[in-house]
């Protein structure tokens, strides 16, 4: 009966100094659509992917080792259908949850893990702003 | 509008990356050399590259998220476009061959992004 639910890989984080200007870059250069902001966040679309870029302005924003100021691919997001099967199973598979910003990001921020290998990632069963599944 | 569906990783061991992401989301792997291994969710295109052999790149040993790749309709508008935009073409060695014939370029933080006019595959 059961099918394995399929995720959806929809979201992209990438970490910056400014989110502005950078989204400026992703909307001249790709035609990205500006979705939503937040204090730490300008989320674009491409009618599919969301891709969020971040701004933190603390320590605490950032949530992790690489701290506020790290420039970069930052992690990825996966649409589940189910937090708690999803949680399950990449734990059964080395996957290891992280705490992750605590304050002032969406609630689909708060599920965070990093995969074996350390990458970050988080999983939301509601999407992102922008995103299809 | 370009289409963001290539999502690259590189990881120490192929194989056991790619067993996480099909167990852990129901990935399906799609395609497999000895250099990469290519999972889909329907969609997006995730490819898993080894860290010790990240040809046409300087940060070999580097696990992590690599680059992105993006679906354009023509690479030398979308190349002019980045360039106009603070972005600029990878220097890639001359006998590079991109896995999807895309160019690659960095944007204005250094982050690495392919753009291609194909689909890489298992995505749409």
């Amino acid at each position: 009966m059961a099918t394995e639910p399929k995720g959806k890989l929809r979201h992209i984080a990438i970490s910056v100094p400014d989110k502005d200007r950078a989204a400026k870059f992703y909307e001249q250069a790709f035609g990205f659509a500006r979705v939503s902001e937040s204090r730490v966040a300008t989320r674009l679309s491409d009618g599919v992917m969301n891709l969020t870029l971040l701004q933190f302005e603390t320590q605490e924003d950032a949530g992790d080792e690489r701290g506020k100021d790290f420039v970069g691919l930052h992690h990825f997001g996966v649409w589940v259908d189910d937090l708690g099967a999803a949680r399950a199973a990449i734990e059964a598979n080395g996957g290891t949850s992280h705490a992750g910003p605590t304050a002032h990001l969406p609630e689909n921020a708060e599920h965070k893990f990093r995969d074996p290998n350390g990458i970050v990632f988080d999983i939301s069963s509601h999407g992102w702003d922008g995103a299809k599944r | 509008m370009a289409k963001l569906r290539h999502i690259a990783v590189a990881v120490p061991d192929l194989e056991k990356a790619a067993a996480f992401y099909e167990k852990s989301f129901g990935l399906e792997r799609v395609k497999q050399t000895k250099k990469r291994i290519y999972l889909s969710d329907g969609t997006v295109n995730l490819t898993l590259l080894p860290s010790d052999d990240l040809a046409g790149d300087k940060r070999e040993g580097f696990v992590g998220l690599h680059h992105l790749g993006f679906v354009v309709d023509d690479v030398a508008e979308a190349g002019k476009r980045i360039e106009q935009n603070a972005g600029a073409l990878v220097d890639t060695p001359s006998n590079y061959v991109g896995e999807n014939a895309e160019r690659k370029y960095w944007d204005p933080h250094g982050i690495m992004l392919d753009v291609s006019t194909s689909y890489w595959v298992g995505s749409k």
